[in-house]
């Protein structure tokens, strides 16, 4: 159980922030100038 | 042990000769003007931006500090991963394309060139301030990574701490004297591309001999090495900690004056977005992967297959000569050396093209024959490499802190400045030099004479007073001026 809560704590604060930044910069080089 | 030796030579040696030839071709193609040499005719593509920028940002910490990160906190170390990636977000979508823009408008080859057309700074205080810090900060920066370097090769038994820095030491100034920073920027971009390989392959390597990645996860997890607070119980001090020296670390990105330089001479906008693009992936591979890497090695030491490092940094070198052959052992040495090279060139050509373009050229007045200006670059790359290397060759320093030292410094003094150059229209030239000062003076309070890094690292308050006493002086002094 706690190996589960720490993984989740790991997606929520860690790996959903990066995907969303990353998703932004890739979104951001489809804009146009 | 003796041939194992020999192949790990011979691949590091082959590396140090690629270097050498990029030396040898960017002085054919870009040694003709003096622009080509000092800023590549300002028309780099978006991978040499992105890769050069992201492996002159990262130093020999990210591969064995981070690492020791990972080993010492297990997921804890993923904040500063974090931390990491949130600056080359900001970057991405809020300095690249508008500082290429700014700087192409003003034709700058330097930050100082670029604050003192856009601020107005007639009398070159800024410049003056600002060449000041740049050698006194990056100088200390360069021993770091040339220190860096003779550690290595003594942790893998390779050769001693002082052969280790003058490898280091000379390769680089041979090839910077050369080819200058397009030679810094071509072998950037080799460097970082070997950088990320070992940091995104070896933790794989990792897992997979400690069982899988489920066996890793359950192994950490028996261990307290999954919670995000660090392996002992919860604890907000521990996890401030974390978030705090991940925060500092992100605000040191906008202004380091060696990477923000590839932003101005990136081809266009167009390619300066991707680049954005390219460095976000590369850093969240290469962050990422040395978090894991620690923690791998961590588990391996816990399970008995690898002897304890005794010091948390030299988790990466052990695991190569334990585990694996001497080819890829040849590969990591050569991507550490990379990591401490890429941001020893790019300094080390930053600050010699601030001694002579910045304060020489101004102070003279007028403005020598290109090849002069060439030559003159050159003589002052290889005063200031023999000073590092004296430096490094007396005294062993602690990687991970001293490099942090230099980070802040250069961050709470540049950062500031550059957002506020962007983004605040009242922004002016006595904010800008307040922010120089404030922020290394904070960082030597917070750092030395407070000591309170143990509680927040120097970065977080320094930026943070840099920026708003720079916000503040602008307008008050506008006011005055009114007046």
């Amino acid at each position: 159980m706690t190996l589960l809560r720490d993984l989740l704590l790991l997606i929520i604060f860690i790996f959903i922030p990066v995907i969303l930044m990353i998703y932004s910069v890739y979104m951001y080089t489809k804009e146009e100038d | 042990m003796f041939p194992h030796h020999i192949v790990i030579w011979v691949v590091f040696v082959f590396y140090l000769f690629l270097l050498l030839f990029i030396g040898f071709f960017a002085q054919r193609k870009f040694s003709r003007t003096y622009e080509d040499f000092v800023v590549a005719g300002k028309n780099l593509g978006k991978w040499v931006t992105a890769i050069s920028a992201s492996a002159s940002a990262e130093s020999a910490w990210l591969i064995l500090g981070l690492s020791g990160y990972g080993f010492i906190y297990g997921f804890g170390s993923y904040w500063i991963a974090l931390g990491g990636i949130l600056g080359y977000w900001f970057n991405a979508l809020f300095i690249i394309s508008q500082l290429k823009k700014d700087t192409d408008r003003f034709k700058s080859l330097t930050i100082s060139d670029y604050i003192e057309s856009k601020l107005n700074d007639k009398y070159h205080i800024f410049r003056t301030l600002s060449a000041i810090i740049v050698t006194f900060f990056m100088t200390a920066y360069v021993v770091a990574q040339f220190t860096g370097s003779g550690k290595q090769l003594e942790g893998m038994g390779l050769a001693s701490y002082k052969v280790g820095v003058l490898i280091g030491g000379l390769i680089i100034a041979i090839y910077v004297i050369l080819g200058g920073y397009a030679a810094v920027s071509y072998t950037d971009l080799i460097q970082g591309i070997l950088m990320v390989f070992v940091l995104a392959i070896f933790p794989l390597i990792a897992i997979f001999v400690i069982g899988g990645p489920f066996e890793f996860f359950k192994k950490a997890g028996e261990l307290g090495l999954t919670h995000l607070w660090g392996p002992d119980k919860f604890s907000f001090f521990v996890l401030g900690f974390l978030i705090g020296e991940a925060i500092g670390i992100a605000f040191g990105y906008p202004g380091m004056p060696h990477v923000v330089i590839r932003y101005f001479t990136v081809k266009d906008i167009k390619e300066g977005k991707r680049a954005g693009l390219i460095a976000i992936l590369w850093g969240f591979f290469a962050y990422f992967g040395s978090c894991t890497l620690g923690i791998a090695g961590r588990v391996l030491v816990e399970m008995g297959k690898l002897p304890n490092p005794g010091d948390p940094e030299k988790i990466l070198p052990l695991f190569v000569v334990t585990f694996l052959n001497p080819v890829l052992a040849g590969i990591v040495l050569s991507a550490v050396t990379a990591a401490i090279m890429s941001t020893a060139d790019s300094q080390l050509m930053y600050s010699s093209t601030t001694i002579l373009n910045d304060v020489y050229l101004i102070f003279k007045g007028k403005r020598p024959q290109q090849k002069f200006l060439i030559l003159g670059t050159r003589i002052v790359i290889l005063i200031l490499s023999l000073i590092a290397l004296l430096f490094a060759l007396i005294e062993v320093r602690f990687i991970y802190r001293f490099v942090l030292y230099a980070w802040s410094a250069l961050g709470s003094a540049f950062s500031p400045v550059i957002i506020l150059s962007l983004y605040d229209k009242k922004f002016n030239k006595y904010g800008a030099i307040t922010c120089l000062i404030v922020g290394p003076v904070v960082t030597i309070l917070w750092k030395d004479i407070f000591k309170l890094t143990k509680y927040l690292y120097e970065l977080f308050p320094a930026f943070l007073i840099s920026l708003f006493l720079g916000f503040l002086v602008s307008r008050v002094s506008k006011k005055l001026q009114k007046n």
